[in-house]
């Protein structure tokens, strides 16, 4: 055997393998190798070769070549070869094929996962992963076998129990629906993909997917389907919602955020993304007075941006959404670049009353929308729409200003600015007035449901090498709280977000219909995304594992929270038991 | 017309496309308690395609013009636009 071209490991596999006493156990997770009956081990290698002449000597050797390139080639071969390959002069090096899983993939290194699952036996088996989201590719590797039911929205049909929409896909018609948008995919496969390199964290859980245009009406309905199927099968089940919105009081009451506290009960626990907005400056507490000012607003209406965590997207529509205690009395008013204001308006008492003042400024069409308290938080709520004076075109830039007129307020007010580009939703109305200083209040909905595990974003990578062999990296640093995953607390002073998982360059299945760039893609089958989207459906496969673990007694949410916040922890440095970005810590898996 | 019961966002809505009664609009529905055969039946009569989502939560498909007569139903708390949520990836890759 010449040994000095065969790699340290392998001649470790070697000499165990050959001897009395050795025992290849330890090689199972580091080496891919396998035994073909009882004695005759395999391994798949890399080779690095000089010669061309060396593809036609193992052929000779009865060697199969799987990748073939001039310097190096990939190999399945005998480990008894091992010693007559080290002999041709034509083979430099013989390296083993690592099994990479716990490195490629970071989140399971980041959360322990593989030895948590090796220590408990748990792999979801059992638990249904509810997925409401933009579909699943059912051809998927990952997915063999697991995917229960579809509800498909978008198809044309006559829905299901909870929705005269859309079509229920079972058995060999769940073909008949595909996700084009890859999101839903990717979040399937963090939870529940079942793949050697990049696999998710349950991969034994079964899946029910709703695909949705993600409107609440029918996410409201999707996850009563999906509640329905699992009470149906006796099953826990847990529900992975990576999707939000903003337009919301941030306090839990808003319809499907207290849906979704109603819905979570024993063995029916949900998970929600933080959200993404945790760089824009669209949200201001402030109390009254205010001050002449008011609060102010940048309408730049797309200067370049040299920051890649600045939006700077076109406005054609702005909302502004207000929320107080029903204590106080605010009137409200606009004020345009060019210093033109609309009167203050004050709230409509009489319910009888069309609520909404209409102005035309020089600069644009102005909406205040002033209603009295509301039945179900007592609290009271405005709405400002500003337009350009003809439809679709862009806002006037410059300096706008929300001015807000009342007696010293007893509580805080809360704003937060939407954008529309059409109908593209974005922040980038850049709030300027001191009353934002402080960057919090951003969990909107369903992230606020005090019931749900909500999930913000750590980045554990920030680089990853695309299918084009083309280095890639975000704009965020490593082991590091994401810039992007949205702070707390509820507007209320609830803690949100609870905790936080990897979100950043997570691989993960791709949907073969899907259009990603070249530059997202790691090959045909695996993708890169980012955002509290993905890390939420870790936390999602991990309550899937404890699930597992607790089938026959139940969990209730609150011993979900329970023991995710026993089992994460916050740097040192925050000197705190909960923060309003880190929530109670960064999930780890426990070892004993 | 109630107003007190509508979202700012369905009284924009409703101001939008008021010249377009027959226009369809989902909306959530908080209730006082479970509907009852009875105001089933009212909803039936009005055209009103509905879904239960919980005791106190119900969807609702309506045309634009009938929402002034769910309003004036004592049993019928509050009404809001339902409005689309967006997927939580973030774009940033240089």
């Amino acid at each position: 055997m010449n040994y000095r071209k065969i790699a340290p490991e392998l001649i470790s596999l070697w000499n165990s393998y050959n001897s009395k006493f050795g025992s290849l156990e330890e090689y199972k997770n580091i080496i891919d190798f396998y035994l073909n009956g009882q004695y005759e081990l395999y391994l798949n290698g890399i080779i690095f070769t000089n010669k061309k002449e060396s593809r036609e000597l193992l052929k000779l050797s009865g060697i199969s070549i799987n990748y073939d390139s001039p310097e190096l080639k990939t190999i399945k071969f005998p480990i008894n070869l091992l010693e007559k390959l080290s002999h041709y002069d034509e083979i430099d090096y013989i390296f083993p094929s690592y099994r990479l899983s716990s490195c490629l993939n970071l989140v399971n290194e980041k959360i322990r996962t593989i030895p948590f699952r090796e220590k408990s036996h748990l792999t979801g088996n059992g638990v249904i992963i509810g997925i409401i989201d933009s579909g699943i590719d059912t051809r998927h590797e990952s997915f063999c076998g697991r995917i229960l039911q579809i509800w498909d929205q978008t198809l044309n049909g006559s829905g299901t129990r909870e929705g005269n929409f859309g079509k229920e896909l079972k058995g060999d018609k769940l073909y008949e629906s595909i996700d084009t948008f890859g999101h839903g995919t990717h979040v399937a496969g963090i939870a529940a993909g079942e793949n050697e390199i990049y696999q998710g964290i349950a991969p034994k859980a079964d899946l029910v997917v709703v695909k949705s245009d993600l409107s609440e009406f029918k996410i409201i309905a999707g996850i009563g389907y999906i509640l329905r199927i699992a009470k149906e099968q006796s099953r826990p089940v847990i529900i992975n919602l990576s999707l939000g919105g903003q337009h919301c009081p941030h306090d839990g009451t808003d319809p499907l955020s207290r849906f979704i506290s109603n819905c979570s009960i024993s063995n029916q626990i949900f998970c929600c993304a933080a959200g993404n907005e945790g760089n824009f400056n669209f949200h201001a507490r402030t109390e009254l007075p205010t001050g002449s000012d008011g609060i102010n607003f940048l309408i730049n209406q797309s200067l370049p941006s040299f920051s890649p965590n600045i939006q700077n997207k076109p406005i054609t529509r702005l909302r502004i959404f207000g929320w107080y205690s029903g204590e106080d009395e605010i009137r409200i008013g606009v004020r345009s670049p060019n210093g033109n204001e609309t009167p203050y308006c004050e709230i409509v008492k009489d319910p009888t009353q069309n609520p909404e003042y209409l102005y035309t400024l020089p600069e644009g069409c102005i909406k205040l929308i002033c209603p009295d308290s509301n039945s179900w938080n007592g609290d009271r709520q405005f709405l400002a729409i500003i337009t350009s004076l003809r439809t679709g075109e862009l806002i006037e830039k410059g300096k706008w200003s929300l001015l807000l007129e009342g007696e010293v307020s007893k509580k805080p007010v809360d704003i937060w600015i939407i954008a529309q580009n059409h109908d593209e939703i974005h922040y980038s109305s850049n709030i300027i007035s001191k009353w934002n200083l402080s960057n919090s209040h951003k969990i909107g909905t369903p992230g606020a449901s005090n019931k749900a595990i909500t999930v913000g974003a750590f980045i554990t990578r920030t680089c990853w090498e695309s299918i084009c062999w083309e280095g890639r990296t975000i704009g965020e640093i490593e082991d590091n709280i994401a810039q992007f995953s949205n702070p707390g607390p509820l507007r209320d002073s609830y803690p949100k977000p609870d905790i936080i998982a990897p979100g950043s360059a997570i691989i993960a299945p791709m949907s073969c219909d899907s259009m990603f760039p070249e530059r997202l893609k790691i090959d045909d089958n695996f993708v890169v995304l980012s955002g509290t989207s993905m890390a939420a459906p870790v936390i999602t496969g991990v309550i899937a594992l404890l699930m597992e673990k607790n089938y026959k007694t139940g969990l209730t949410p609150e011993e979900v929270k329970e023991w995710l916040i026993d089992n994460c922890y916050l740097p040192d440095h925050l000197k705190c038991k909960w923060d309003i970005k880190w929530g109670w810590g960064l999930i780890r898996l426990p070892l004993d | 017309m109630n107003y007190r019961k509508l979202d700012p966002e369905l009284i924009d809505a409703i101001d939008i496309l008021k010249n377009n009664k027959n226009y369809s609009i989902f909306l959530l529905i908080d209730l006082e308690t479970d509907i009852t055969n009875k105001q089933e039946k009212e909803l039936q009569d009005l055209n009103v395609n509905f879904f239960k989502a919980d005791n106190k939560i119900y969807l609702f498909d309506v045309k634009i013009d009938i929402i002034d007569q769910l309003t004036d139903m004592p049993w019928i708390k509050h009404l809001t636009l339902s409005k689309r949520l967006d997927t939580q990836n973030f774009s940033l890759v240089v």
